[in-house]
């Protein structure tokens, strides 16, 4: 029941089929659910978030246009986006007062921080990822940097930010291949 | 345009990680729609990050599950259509994916009521047997606790005639008689205490052969020559046997009689005799 294409399930999406929501949730909560968690943290709020995502995803489905992108893509988006809007409200910020401001340079090069990812053996591969490239994905990725910001908060040039996110890429796509 | 130049330039890895803005988002999307060559560079790099996304997965509360569906559910309940169509066209399509909708929550939640009805009729029956099985338990339980209240009791009270007769053989007044084989059974052996207060008489009769069925051995005590019944011998296991007290004795014998007893000794059928020289 799992093993449905992309394809199969936008269509179903698409007619608005019902069991569409169960097998989007089983098939894609688990990624996007790491993914929100290692943006906002905590448990609580990312289960939250995750619901938001698959409201927003169930809900604006009829915007999703496979032309310009894979389902997973377009679903990881919302979700990140959903989380970093999060993570940047005011009300966010005052309940994680106590909590250590995690978008600091040195917290992103220490790449274990608690998040047990199933797919154990390409994370450890990631951890071969240079940490100066890895930094800049991980900025943009997980706190919505914009590449201007990251170059700000590294004090690098813009184009020093540019080549080593190709870089890393270029890396990680290696390591998938 | 060099379109190579611009796959080099890093721009399509910041779109996929997202350190664009939506302007220059834009501009990425009509590159990768107007060149192939961007275009499958940029899907390249999206498909790279959805596998980097996915070494971060977690699973989520398995609770969590049924109550995000749960809250689909509701949501779902009144369709957002973002892209609104124009009204006339497709009024009526619309309407019959509103009744789509309901029809299927329905029969959602038709299913999940009997698969409900179902567990719960299978939690029944595996609880009642379980009952079945736990009353069983308690009788056969307590059947067991009768028996060993009946041991209990019957160790006790063997526990009782033992210090009894105990008492009666360490009593300084009891006279231990021997009783030994005669010619014909010179293997035969018995022992009667005598207590000379109370005048009861116990009787040791371990060491007889076995009394043929149809036949018990009987003790007598001779007194001025005359055979007393001082009682039939019950059985001749290791217990002591209480037999009839007797008041005056100058000898002890056993023969063996017809089941029951006689009434005066067969003679002929003496096993062991012996001496209570006492008084």
């Amino acid at each position: 029941m799992n093993i449905t294409s992309e394809e199969e399930l936008v269509a179903q999406l698409r007619a608005q089929d019902q069991r569409a929501i169960t097998l989007l949730y089983r098939n894609y909560s688990a990624a996007l659910y790491g993914v929100i968690l290692r943006i906002v943290k905590q448990e609580e709020v990312a289960e939250d978030v995750l619901q938001e995502s698959f409201v927003k995803i169930w809900s604006a489905f009829s915007s999703y246009d496979e032309q310009k992108g894979r389902l997973f893509t377009w679903m990881l988006n919302i979700s990140r986006n959903l989380a970093i809007d999060k993570i940047r409200s005011k009300q966010y910020r005052v309940g994680s007062k106590t909590q250590p401001m995690e978008n600091t340079v040195t917290s992103h090069m220490v790449s274990s921080d608690g998040i047990k990812p199933d797919h154990i053996g390409l994370q450890e591969m990631t951890e071969q990822l240079n940490p100066d490239q890895k930094v800049i994905i991980d900025l943009m990725y997980f706190n919505g940097f914009t590449q201007s910001e990251v170059a700000e908060e590294l004090n690098i040039p813009l184009g020093t930010v540019k080549t080593r996110a190709r870089m890393a890429i270029k890396f990680l796509s290696k390591l998938i291949k | 345009m060099n379109t190579q130049e611009y796959i080099d330039s890093g721009v399509l890895e910041l779109y996929a990680a997202g350190g664009l803005t939506p302007a220059e988002c834009e501009e990425v999307e009509r590159m990768a729609a107007q060149y192939p060559d961007v275009h499958t560079a940029l899907e390249e790099c999206l498909r790279t990050m959805e596998a980097y996304a996915l070494t971060h997965a977690k699973a989520p509360r398995p609770e969590l599950e049924d109550q995000i569906l749960r809250h689909l559910q509701t949501v779902s309940a009144q369709p957002i259509h973002q892209t609104a169509p124009t009204a006339k066209v497709v009024s009526l399509p619309h309407v019959e994916t509103v009744h789509e909708t309901e029809r299927a929550g329905t029969a959602w939640w038709q299913i999940a009521a009997v698969i409900l009805l179902l567990i719960s009729a299978a939690a029944n029956v595996y609880l009642y047997s379980n009952l079945q099985e736990t009353r069983q338990e308690l009788v056969s339980a307590q059947q067991t606790t009768r028996q060993y209240a009946l041991q209990v009791n019957q160790l006790e009270n063997r526990s009782l005639q033992s210090e009894s007769l105990l008492g009666v053989l360490r009593n300084p007044k009891t006279l231990a008689v021997k009783l030994n084989g005669v010619t014909q059974h010179p293997d035969a052996q018995a022992t009667v205490f005598w207590n000379q207060e109370t005048k009861e008489v116990y009787f040791d009769g371990a060491s007889l052969p076995a009394a043929p069925t149809g036949k018990q051995y009987q003790l007598w005590a001779l007194a001025q020559g005359k055979p007393i019944d001082a009682g039939v011998v019950k059985t001749t296991d290791s217990t002591l046997l209480r037999m009839k007290s007797i008041e005056e004795a100058q000898a002890f014998a056993v023969t063996l009689e017809p089941e029951g007893g006689s009434v005066n000794p067969t003679l002929e059928e003496m096993y062991v005799m012996g001496n209570s020289s006492s008084k």
